[in-house]
């Protein structure tokens, strides 16, 4: 059963994903659907088969001779820098030189006349490696004690004295937890498209978020000028942060090969090397010790949050930070201390993942709670409510930043009675206690996500509005669509301010030769920035016509008004179409740009001082599960939802948006399990083995509620709030669920140590230790 | 010899077609050779269904042929298994500038769709649940989608389209019902008049003398694991075989004692054929694959796979089943099914010889059997362990015990120590705790990217006292969770 319900429209709400009927029909095109001229030719990538190591030698004879095989790219063919790390770091290479540092590393690209020719004649390449023992986990990293590799700079936040203040807790407690990582496993691959185009320059398709990094990169790569490189994204097949610096590698490669053959070139790899090549979800290792008082209250925390970032930075330093950031989640805590240790390992570079680091640091902070509320017998949700921030106190974060818009207490309380949480938990204890297989647990928890790229100057958007003569608009956003409704969002918006259908406004493909220096779309900031700049541009073209009208007509501005039956001016009713014709003939700029920048924001990485976030989101979930503790197979029989999106947008994206997330997220905790083997080697490659949620894995009843009558206090866009990410950390109200399930076993005396994924196997086995240590503390 | 034509409706138009290589899957003739680029794809092995399209096939019932729509993977389906077939892609659904079909206006109005890919993928599996469904609720919407990966929606729209497609709308007003004796007169046709492919043998006898002269040859029926070979080891066995037609090889016939089904029965049939004699094997059958696999893979399939975690391996060596083989100079022997299984992937089954049948055995007197799958999601997942328990109770005493076990072993194997100690002992709650260790001395399994070692061989004996409290009713009345007991039977 599906409930949703929904908050007050202020906008032409409803519109429909505009992409929506297209997909249904097949005829959205993608960039593997699109036609290719008859001489396009395909790229394969080859890879390392060793995870750590020195290549000796390689061997291309037998792919050179296969028929069809135009040409074989190694390191030494590429024409300009041999580099695609995202921070300048310059520990990414394109391919491999000589060192391998891990499983999957592309060491060259086989370009053939088909795709089954260039990808067959890879698999013939033969290479010897001098292999060396990989660093696959975090324990083996760390236990390389003294001598812990960064790939990037550790964060430390510190507010006041955690050694006094843990000291003086009547409570203390030392825990850990280990958190899995994830596969994005977007339904559309990798796929880049290179179009070679007159005087060397060049024209690059690619599934991306960020088609200004990947226009960067290529021309880095080609030596060219950026100005020469032109990237273009109608639309991707999911994103999920798998294609905010993963797409850079197929895009550099396509554009090699295309510039050296002269020839278009289409790299697509299949789904199980997709995933063997790129980055995922860092898995992290956190320990903590907290100091508390008698009824909960946290007095201290200390965490180190160690992660797998395999083996370059990527983009693991500020995911690794925005991991600190949300440690504390909804709750103050006077005392407190935070490292981060970015860990170098043998692994893929892990990369971001919606929430980017956020929901891994927000699990550390709601496992503290569960172990405080187990060591005092308490209900979890009673420790959560005693530890929220405060509205007016206590409410500044470990960074420094005072909460400005804490509506979490408000959240919680009012999903607490909507959802019976209290009146379900006692129905479930006293279950629990008749029940002889099958346990149950529930769980409330809330999230609160900091809203901004930490890298402050990524918050910038810029929007092109260009009305045609017939009354027509395009619309053009720095923005990229992968499913999220950002287009629809921003059309949307712009069709507001001229007052004039959705359909007038036709929205055409991300370019970076339309918008300059545009910012991945991620963070959640896609219609935060983008909308707002092309709020912007209308309004400017709006006040274009305005003046335009009030002198054509002598007709005061103030007696000038945009309405859905036309454009009013004085007494005198046009339509839209009919103001732009006269404006054209009277010499009007009927195009303008609009940009954005987040005002407010500045963070000083070095002090762990600032603001980084403009504004916080907000929501809370109630899970209801049930376990089989013969097997460790589980149901999730309910989850109820309330969820902040200031002022909503749209309602079904919004929706669409939390229902999404939700279930991505409890594939994370669950289902969904990375598993490399011994020597380094990634054995869940594809979908027989890597299990993301199916429509059976969701919960029996799911309620979402979107929080009413709460604008934005911020002048975001229309007064919404950012729907990416946040609703992915709901999920955690289901993993702490099945904890307790767990613990009802030995009558709740001990928080599990669970770690994520919460697999049927890692339940069951969970639930014998626990049984073994109560059997041990009895004897 | 080898280039005949493949001849085939797609959508609404006929096509006559000599492929130039021995392994076209459907979705790259679709995608390159007709640009017919609705129909995605997402993994090449079959689980993420965005592959997904109808394929109309005939088959042979007493009364003549009918048409039948089912979905299938198009990723790890080969081009000459569509031989007289009527392959229906996204395209089909509505044309250009006419309005939506019903699937795709519930679809859009849930707001089903977010970044599309999918998307017809799923829209192929609502269509093949309307059109052989008339009555759905929730749990038949989800299992028509096991075989459909969404990354974006969460599947709650998709879920309420799929619910509203089948209650609003009649399948009879749908194109393919109402086009259904024209196009099945079409394929008749084709099937009757014209020659079939060399490597699509339309019969029996003419499998029998493609192998007799290739004996070198590679059989494929479903191809849900050979089209991994094809598309993940790139492999290109020799002289591959598709046998989808050969009719033969698809009877199910119910005599007194027994139920035989043909080797190229797919799960589908078999679900429904078995249904009446073992109900409990439903909700197990279920468990295999997504709906797509199920309409694709064959028992013949199953069995001459050899593989470890066979699904159906378990059940019908516990139910004492046989297999009937034959050669190609027509020599029968018959296997008993637990027999079959030499060593990994090893089987007794020589080069020119190929599964005929396998004979199950009805339900006996005092039977207590019980089928369980245990995985690392529910559904659509391959066994980190599945059993299949056979008692024979007389008396409140255990006459015979047959404990099958998938994936604790090299093979699909019994655990015979654990047997022996249960022959003869009273069914109590002791009696199988006490059996319980001899379960070690059956198995020493193997840790891998499923399951460890550790977790197998607890969840071997969990299940050992599951069947135990489950049947005993000891646990009535506290296990009305329906989801946790998929594949596990008769709890109230």
């Amino acid at each position: 059963m599906r409930n949703y319900s929904r908050g007050t429209p202020i906008l032409t709400n409803n519109i429909i994903h505009d992409s929506s009927e297209k997909c249904l029909t097949g005829d959205a095109l993608y960039i593997d659907d699109m036609s290719l001229e008859k001489n396009a030719c395909h790229g394969y990538i080859g890879f390392s088969s060793v995870a750590h190591g020195y290549i000796l030698d390689i061997d291309f004879s037998l792919a050179m001779k296969t028929p069809g095989v135009l040409d074989i790219i190694s390191y030494k063919e590429l024409p300009g820098s041999n580099d695609i790390s995202p921070t300048g770091k310059n520990d990414e290479p394109i391919l491999s030189n000589r060192k391998v540092n891990y499983y999957g590393q592309p060491i060259f690209l086989i370009v053939a006349t088909t795709r089954e020719i260039a990808r067959t004649a890879s698999k013939l390449v033969k290479i010897k490696y001098e292999e060396l023992k990989p660093i696959v986990t975090i324990k083996a990293a760390k236990n390389d004690i003294g001598n812990l590799k960064f790939v990037t700079e550790p964060l430390r936040l510190k507010r006041g004295n955690f050694e006094k203040a843990f000291k003086k807790s009547p409570k203390k407690l030392v825990g850990e937890v280990e958190i899995g990582g994830q596969d994005h496993f977007y339904l559309e691959g990798h796929v880049a498209l290179a179009i070679p185009k007159e005087g060397g320059e060049i024209r690059v398709l690619s599934s991306t978020q960020h088609p200004s990094e990947v226009q960067h990169m290529v021309a880095k790569t080609l030596g060219l000028p950026s100005s020469s490189v032109e990237v273009a994204v109608r639309r991707m097949g999911g994103g999920f942060g798998g294609k905010e610096t993963q797409s850079n590698l197929f895009a550099v490669l396509a554009s090699v090969a295309a510039i050296r053959l002269g020839r278009t070139v289409k790299i697509r790899p299949d789904r199980d090397d997709d995933m063997i090549i790129t980055g995922k979800r860092h898995p992290f290792l956190a320990k903590y010790e907290v100091g508390f008082e008698e009824n909960g209250k946290i007095n201290a925390l200390k965490a180190t949050l160690s992660a797998q970032c395999g083996h370059s930075a990527d983009l693991s330093g500020p995911i690794t930070d925005r991991a600190l950031f949300h440690v504390d989640n909804c709750y103050y805590i006077p005392d407190i201390l935070l490292e981060s240790e970015p860990l170098f390992t043998n692994t893929v570079s892990n990369t971001a993942f919606r929430g980017f680091g956020g929901p891994q640091g927000m699990l550390v902070g709601e496992r503290v709670i569960e172990e405080i509320a187990f060591s005092i017998a308490q209900d979890p949700l009673e420790v959560r409510k005693i530890n929220l921030y405060g509205i007016d106190k206590k409410n500044i974060t470990p960074y420094h930043q005072k909460i400005r818009d804490n509506i979490s207490r408000k959240i919680i309380s009012e999903l607490e009675k909507t959802s019976d949480y209290k009146k379900r938990r006692r129905q479930i204890i006293s279950f629990n206690k008749k029940s002889k297989l099958i346990k149950k647990g529930i769980s409330l928890t809330p999230v609160k996500f900091g809203i901004s790229f930490t890298a402050t100057w990524y918050n910038q958007a810029g929007a092109l509005v260009n009305i045609y003569n017939d009354g027509s608009v395009s619309l053009n956003h720095g923005g990229t669509e992968m499913g999220q409704g950002l287009n629809t969002k921003v059309s949307s918006i712009v069709s507001e301010v001229f007052c004039i259908p959705f359909e007038q406004i036709k929205i055409t493909q991300t370019e970076t030769s339309k918008i300059p220096n545009t910012s991945a779309t991620a963070a959640s900031s896609g219609s935060d920035l983008n909308g707002k700049a092309a709020e912007r541009a209308a309004l400017t073209l709006k006040d274009r016509l305005i003046k335009f009208a009030s002198k054509h007509f002598t007709v005061p501005q103030e007696f000038i008004s945009f309405g859905y039956s036309g454009v009013l001016i004085g007494n005198k009713l046009l339509s839209f179409s009919e103001l732009v014709s006269l404006a054209y003939k009277e010499r009007v700029q009927l195009s303008a740009l609009g940009f954005y920048k987040t005002p407010n924001i500045h963070w000083d990485r070095a002090k762990g001082k600032g603001e980084p976030f403009y504004y916080f989101s907000y929501g809370a979930a109630v899970s209801e599960v049930s376990l089989d503790t013969l097997t460790g197979e589980y149901v999730l029989n309910r989850t109820d939802i309330l969820h902040d999106v200031g002022q909503t947008l749209n309602e079904s994206i919004d929706i669409g948006q939390i229902e999404g997330g939700f279930i991505q997220g409890v594939g994370w905790l669950t289902s969904e399990e990375l598993f490399w083997d011994d020597c380094g080697r990634l054995k869940t490659h594809a979908p027989s083995t890597y299990k993301i949620p199916l429509a059976s894995d969701t919960p029996e009843t799911l309620n979402i509620s979107l929080l009413q009558n709460s604008p934005n206090p911020r002048p975001t866009v229309k007064r919404s709030k950012a729907v990416g990410e946040p609703p992915f950390m709901l999920s955690i109200s289901v993993f702490e669920a099945l904890s307790m399930a767990v613990s009802s076993v030995i009558d709740y005396s001990t928080c599990p140590n669970l770690s994520t994924p919460a697999t049927p196997e890692n339940l069951l086995l969970t639930i014998e230790k626990l049984k073994r240590q109560n059997d041990a503390k009895r004897i | 010899m080898k280039n005949q034509p493949i001849k085939f409706y797609l959508n609404n138009q006929y096509v006559n077609y000599v492929p130039e290589k021995e392994y076209l899957s459907v979705l790259d003739y679709l995608r390159l050779n007709e640009e017919l680029t609705g129909t995605k794809e997402g993994c090449g092995e079959g689980d993420c269904g965005a592959c997904t399209v109808l394929l109309g096939s005939l088959q042979k019932t007493p009364s003549g042929f009918c048409l039948k729509y089912e979905s299938i993977n198009s990723c790890i389906r080969f081009l000459p298994s569509i031989h007289a077939c009527h392959l229906v892609s996204i395209e089909n659904l509505s044309k250009k500038g006419e309005p939506l079909h019903p699937i795709q206006e519930e679809m859009k109005n849930a707001n089903g769709v977010q970044c599309g890919f999918c998307t017809p993928g799923i829209v192929m599996s609502i269509y093949n649940l309307f059109l052989n469904n008339d009555f759905t609720d929730r749990k038949k919407v989800e299992e028509s989608l096991q075989g459909n990966l969404c990354r974006c929606t969460g599947y709650g729209p998709i879920v309420n389209a799929a619910k509203n497609v089948v209650e609003k709308y009649k399948r009879i007003t749908d194109e393919l019902y109402i086009s259904n004796k024209k196009i099945k007169e079409k394929l008749i046709a084709i099937r009757e008049k014209e020659p079939f492919p060399y490597s699509a043998p339309k019969d029996l006898k003419s499998f029998k003398s493609f192998i007799k002269k290739n004996k070198n040859n590679t059989i494929i029926s479903g191809a849900t694991d050979v089209g991994l070979w094809i598309n993940k080891e790139l492999q290109r066995p020799k002289n591959p075989v598709f046998i989808n037609h050969v009719d033969e090889l698809k009877i199910i016939k119910i005599s007194k004692n027994f139920i035989t089904v043909g080797s190229s029965v797919t799960y589908t049939k078999l679900m429904e054929s078995l249904k009446p004699f073992y109900p409990e094997l439903t909700e197990y059958l279920k468990r295999i694959g997504g709906e797509q696999i199920r309409n694709m893979g064959t028992i013949g399939g199953n069995i001459a796979n050899a593989s470890p975690i066979g699904d159906m391996l378990p059940p019908l060596i516990a139910l004492k089943s046989e297999i009937k083989i034959s050669n190609a100079e027509s020599k029968i022997r018959n296997v008993p099914m637990e027999e079959f299984f030499i060593k990994y992937k090893v089987k007794d089954l020589k080069k020119n010889e190929f599964i005929l049948s396998v004979k199950i055995p009805k339900p006996t007197k005092d039977l207590v059997f019980s089928n369980y799958k245990v995985s690392k999601r529910r559904d659509e997942d391959i066994s980190s362990v599945c059993a299949s328990f056979y008692f024979i109770v007389n008396k409140g005493h255990i006459d015979e015990a047959r404990l099958v076990f998938g994936g604790m072993a090299e093979v699909p194997k019994r655990a015979k120590y654990t047997e022996d100690f249960l022959f003869g002992k009273p069914w109590t709650e002791d009696s199988f705790t006490s059996s319980l260790k001899k379960i070690e001395e059956d198995f020493q399994p193997i840790s891998d990217a499923r399951a460890s070692k550790e977790y197998r061989i607890l969840v071997a004996k969990n299940l050992l006292r599951k069947i135990f409290l489950q049947k005993s009713k000891a646990c009535r009345g506290l296990m009305r969770h329906e989801k946790l007991l998929a594949g596990h039977t008769n709890f109230d």
